[in-house]
């Protein structure tokens, strides 16, 4: 029973083979479409080993990759990259340098005392120069 | 760790923060805007995680905790880019160069310049933006698609 059922199985998936083979005749390998999500994955999180192993021997999916990495580069080109000027990497220092000192952080008790009485004098100096 | 080694950190991060916001809104200075927005928005709003890293002596805790305030800034900045970008956008005047990517929509910008431009991965990408593993995908494959129909690119038929 079991040798039967083993056997029709196996019939079974060599047709689903033969059928598949056939349907990409002319589309190469049909594991390629694996490709994108290939690149994509993370090496840490990397769980197409198949993939990879098939990779090794299949000559239509070494051909997609290197085409999709160099269509990948290509587009690479246009996604910008830039610099920041001088002049505002400045600006930004100095900014920072405000943003933090009145962050008013526990760990820095001596910074938050002067935090405390400055924020004090502004509240003050706003409530009565405000009206 | 002292303010003052935060504040340097701080500093060489923005060069990474600037790219990135540069990209979703192409203008130097509403970019640097937005990093500087985004470190005050975490100060207020993630004042417990600087404190930590503040706080402590430990190198691979900073690390982590670095990291982390990296992915918030990265995150916030895609926030206020998303809410300030439609009121600005019919100001900016974006170089011809970016004319191709500046037409994809923040989303896809964003996706793009953290897979391409960063050493971010998948599931850092996938917390930045709050979306889903599917989801990230589709806007990946989507913005890819798209730039390669504004720039030419994909004459050897990759996406077709």
């Amino acid at each position: 029973m079991s040798e039967h059922s083993t056997g029709t199985k196996y019939l079974y998936h060599q047709d689903s083979r033969d059928l598949f083979k056939s349907a990409f005749k002319n589309r190469g390998c049909p594991h390629s479409r694996n490709v994108m999500a290939f690149i994509d994955s993370d090496e840490k999180s990397r769980n197409m080993k198949t993939f990879m192993n098939h990779l090794e021997n299949c000559d239509a999916c070494k051909q997609v990759l290197d085409t999709t990495q160099k269509t990948y580069e290509r587009l690479d080109e246009f996604i910008p990259d830039a610099r920041i000027p001088r002049n505002l990497q400045m600006e930004f220092e100095s900014e920072l340098s405000d943003i933090l000192k009145n962050a008013n952080f526990k760990s820095d008790p001596m910074e938050s005392g002067k935090n405390f009485f400055k924020n004090l004098v502004e509240t003050v100096r706003f409530s009565i120069l405000g009206r | 760790m002292k303010r003052k080694d935060l504040e340097i950190l701080l500093q060489k991060i923005n060069v990474d923060l600037f790219a990135f916001a540069y990209g979703l809104v192409p203008d130097e200075r509403q970019s640097s805007h937005l990093v500087t927005d985004a470190i005050t928005v975490m100060t207020m709003d993630r004042r417990i995680l600087l404190e930590n890293l503040l706080d402590s002596e430990d190198e691979k805790e900073k690390r982590l905790a670095l990291f982390t305030i990296k992915k918030v800034l990265y995150r916030t900045i895609f926030e206020l880019a998303t809410k300030r970008y439609s009121q600005i956008r019919s100001k900016i005047q974006v170089p011809d160069e970016l004319t191709a990517f500046n037409g994809l929509n923040l989303e896809q910008k964003a996706v793009l310049l953290l897979k391409r431009r960063t050493n971010f991965d998948m599931q850092d990408i996938r917390e930045i933006l709050g979306v889903s593993n599917v989801e990230l995908i589709s806007i990946l494959s989507a913005a890819r698609q798209l730039l390669a129909v504004r720039t030419g690119v994909d004459s050897r038929g990759v996406f077709a």
